[in-house]
């Protein structure tokens, strides 16, 4: 059996070659642009089109996008959506679905990959980041000058983005800090103290743009590669 | 008629003499030069020359036949440059000429000069138009000049030399006064916005002896400066260069010694020295990579614009240079080996020392940032994503083990051609590589796999990877 299995291997194996892609980031003009090969040596793709971007999310089973007025995928579904920003958690049980809160209009909804579906969402605070967990979702809110999660505080923060298994991104100033599940902390500096993170951007399952008004970096959150990388051409 | 043409022919001469009209020039300007005109005070053994014209002002040509001075008191007088007579001058046209003087004795001098349009065998007895030409020899003391001033030379020119701008050079003078009876210099002046002096208006000098004063250069910018000191009846040229002093060397600031490709580092720029001036200028990265086969890794570059220039910046009294208006400048390093060279270019303010550093990244193994096995039905896939700054991956090695750990085999492949191919359109040398293995039989057994990968500066080895 297994002379039989080795010898079919070894004479039919063959190799596919590719740039790796390492993830899609908005870049400063709101332009949606993937990003491909070495993390500190990435290198920009085109713009998907000459329209401003104001929200996206990015895994690898595809990317959900907002712009004004709508809702899209790269593969061309396009859907009227309420104005302004969405937080949008792509549901990896579910791949091609998400959940898209819309900012503006506080309304939540299910991406089903083809239409919205309003949920009904009474969140009691200010969403500022949602993630699919098996059987529904999660948020956090602002409230009280603190980010919670249900009835667990993060304490104060900027910006926090809700990884997927767990994880939370959390920032302040200058600096990043990654909660991971088992409750491990990391940090990584993005700037001087006075810095400002304006947001996260999750670019693929295993990158997030962190947004800041001194530069746009890609944050590696795989376990045991955690490092971050200032991203090219984006920033001032 | 007859008495009508007798007339005419009468008045003819002095037609004639009014045609021509003698004028001294003040640089281009023309003024006349009536009977007398004066050279005024000349310092003993000076030259002074005066540009003269003769002007046609009549509608018909005119030949001048007579050009000569004529020393009456002296001998001082002497034209220095002309045309040749006889010399045609059309109507309206002028005939310069050059009456220079000259003498040592302290006395008066005087002569006659005279412009005729005569006959070829008495050029100066016909119609003539003439002037008187007077002068004064006056004593003239000597001027000397200390280092590091330079001068005077023939034509009265003393040099300050270059200094840096900001700066003061003070020279001194000394005017010796030769003659055996007290001398008064005056006007004593100077002139000119970087030269200036504690001297009076003028000073008397006994006999034998020295006055000496200070004159101090004091260039504001980096330019050239001039201006004029007046002893007496001479004027001197003072000349001198202000310039900014270069930079001081640079010191550049990496955050690691240990620069590999794919990577990003942070590169700061200092001064040894607090810059004098407020200066900029640009830094520009450029690239050489060490393989044969690669011309360039676009991915060497500042990250923040995606360029290989940025500007430069450092105040007057400061040692900190910014770069792109902040205090550092992330660079990526590419995934290619080579040699990456930072050079400053500081334009007109110069720079002290090298304005180039290198960094080299050497070539390695291959850099994995992820490697997976996946199944499907009938086929294992091994998917590697890395780098290889060498750019000659290809032989590699696949050993499977069952799912008790145990060897099933080593299978070796060479994908040299498939990533010669690969690299050719792409910038740098970044790969995501999907092997796939058709199966037949029970694909359950296969447990795991590492893989080897060979580059031409070594060898690595992926994590063991389990298929589900």
């Amino acid at each position: 059996m297994k002379i039989l299995l080795l010898s079919l291997m070894s004479a039919c194996a063959w190799a596919q070659i590719e740039s790796p892609q390492i993830g899609v980031i908005l870049d400063v003009n709101g332009r949606a642009r993937s990003v491909s090969g070495a993390p500190a040596a990435a290198v920009l793709g085109e713009p998907w089109f000459d329209g401003a971007v104001i929200s996206l999310a990015c895994s690898a089973e595809g990317c959900v996008a907002k712009t004004e007025s709508a809702l899209f995928t790269p593969a061309g579904v396009v859907v009227d959506a309420p104005p302004g920003a969405a937080i949008i958690a792509l549901d990896s049980t579910s791949p091609g679905a998400a959940y898209v809160y819309f900012v503006q209009s506080g309304k939540l909804a299910r991406w089903t990959g083809s239409e919205l579906v309003r949920l009904d969402f009474a969140p009691g605070g200010d969403v500022l980041s949602l993630r699919a967990v098996a059987g529904g979702f999660e948020y956090a809110v602002a409230r009280d000058g603190e980010i919670w999660i249900g009835g667990k505080s993060l304490g104060a923060a900027n910006s926090v983005l809700l990884l997927d298994g767990g994880g939370v991104l959390l920032a302040n100033g200058g600096q990043v800090r990654l909660l991971r599940p088992d409750g491990t902390e990391l940090d990584f500096a993005v700037g001087p103290a006075e810095s400002f993170v304006g947001g996260f951007i999750r670019m693929s399952d295993r990158y997030v743009q962190v947004i800041t008004d001194a530069g746009m970096w890609a944050l590696d959150i795989e376990p045991g590669h955690e490092q971050i990388f200032l991203l090219p051409g984006v920033s001032h | 008629m007859k008495a009508r043409l007798l007339c005419l022919l009468a008045l003819a001469p002095a037609m004639l003499d009014a045609q021509v009209v003698l004028y001294s020039l003040n640089g281009i300007t023309p003024s006349p030069l009536g009977s007398v005109y004066g050279y005024g005070q000349v310092a003993a053994g000076d030259s002074m020359i005066v540009r003269l014209r003769a002007l046609n002002t009549g509608t018909a040509s005119v030949t001048i036949t007579c050009l000569s001075v004529k020393n009456t008191t002296g001998a001082g007088f002497s034209i220095v440059n002309s045309s040749s007579t006889p010399f045609v001058v059309a109507a309206g046209q002028p005939m310069d000429f050059f009456v220079g003087f000259s003498a040592t004795a302290i006395t008066s001098y005087a002569a006659t000069l005279q412009v005729g349009t005569g006959t070829a065998t008495d050029a100066c007895g016909g119609a003539i138009e003439s002037a008187i030409l007077l002068a004064t020899v006056v004593p003239a003391p000597i001027l000397s000049v200390a280092a590091p001033c330079t001068g005077p030379d023939a034509n009265k020119n003393i040099s300050f030399g270059r200094i840096a701008q900001g700066t003061q050079e003070a020279c001194t003078f000394s005017i010796l006064n030769p003659f055996p009876q007290a001398l008064t210099v005056s006007p004593l002046l100077v002139t000119g916005a970087a030269f200036t002096t504690t001297s009076g208006n003028a000073v008397t000098i006994a006999a034998g002896q020295s006055a000496s004063f200070t004159i101090q250069f004091s260039p504001a910018t980096g330019s050239a400066f001039s201006g004029t000191l007046t002893v007496g009846t001479r004027t001197y040229t003072l000349a001198g260069t202000g310039f900014s002093p270069p930079l001081s060397s640079l010191v550049w600031n990496f955050d690691s010694t240990k620069i590999a490709s794919g990577e990003q580092h942070t590169l700061s720029l200092q001064l040894s020295a607090p810059a004098t001036v407020t200066a900029a200028g640009s830094l520009t990265l450029t690239f050489s990579p060490s393989i044969k086969t690669v011309i360039n890794d676009a991915a060497v570059r500042f990250v923040a614009t995606s360029t290989r220039v940025a500007s430069f910046a450092v105040n007057a009294g400061a040692t900190a240079i910014t770069l792109n208006g902040q205090p550092n400048i992330v660079f990526s390093t590419g995934t290619t080996a080579g040699t990456i060279t930072f050079t400053v270019d500081s334009g007109i303010y110069g720079l002290s020392g090298s304005p180039s550093t290198s960094v080299t990244t050497a070539p390695a193994p291959i850099a994995l940032a992820s490697s997976a096995a996946t199944s499907r039905a009938n086929v294992l896939d091994v998917v590697i994503s890395g780098f290889d700054n060498t750019y000659s991956i290809g032989g590699m090695s696949f050993s499977f083990v069952d799912r008790s750990g145990a060897a099933i085999a080593t299978i070796p492949a060479d994908f040299s051609t498939d990533f010669q191919t690969f690299f050719k359109g792409q910038t740098g040398s970044s790969f995501l590589m999907r092997v796939s293995f058709p199966v037949t039989g029970d694909i359950s057994q296969v447990g795991g796999v590492t893989v080897v990968l060979n580059n031409a500066a070594g060898v690595v080895t992926t994590p063991s990877l389990k298929f589900p």
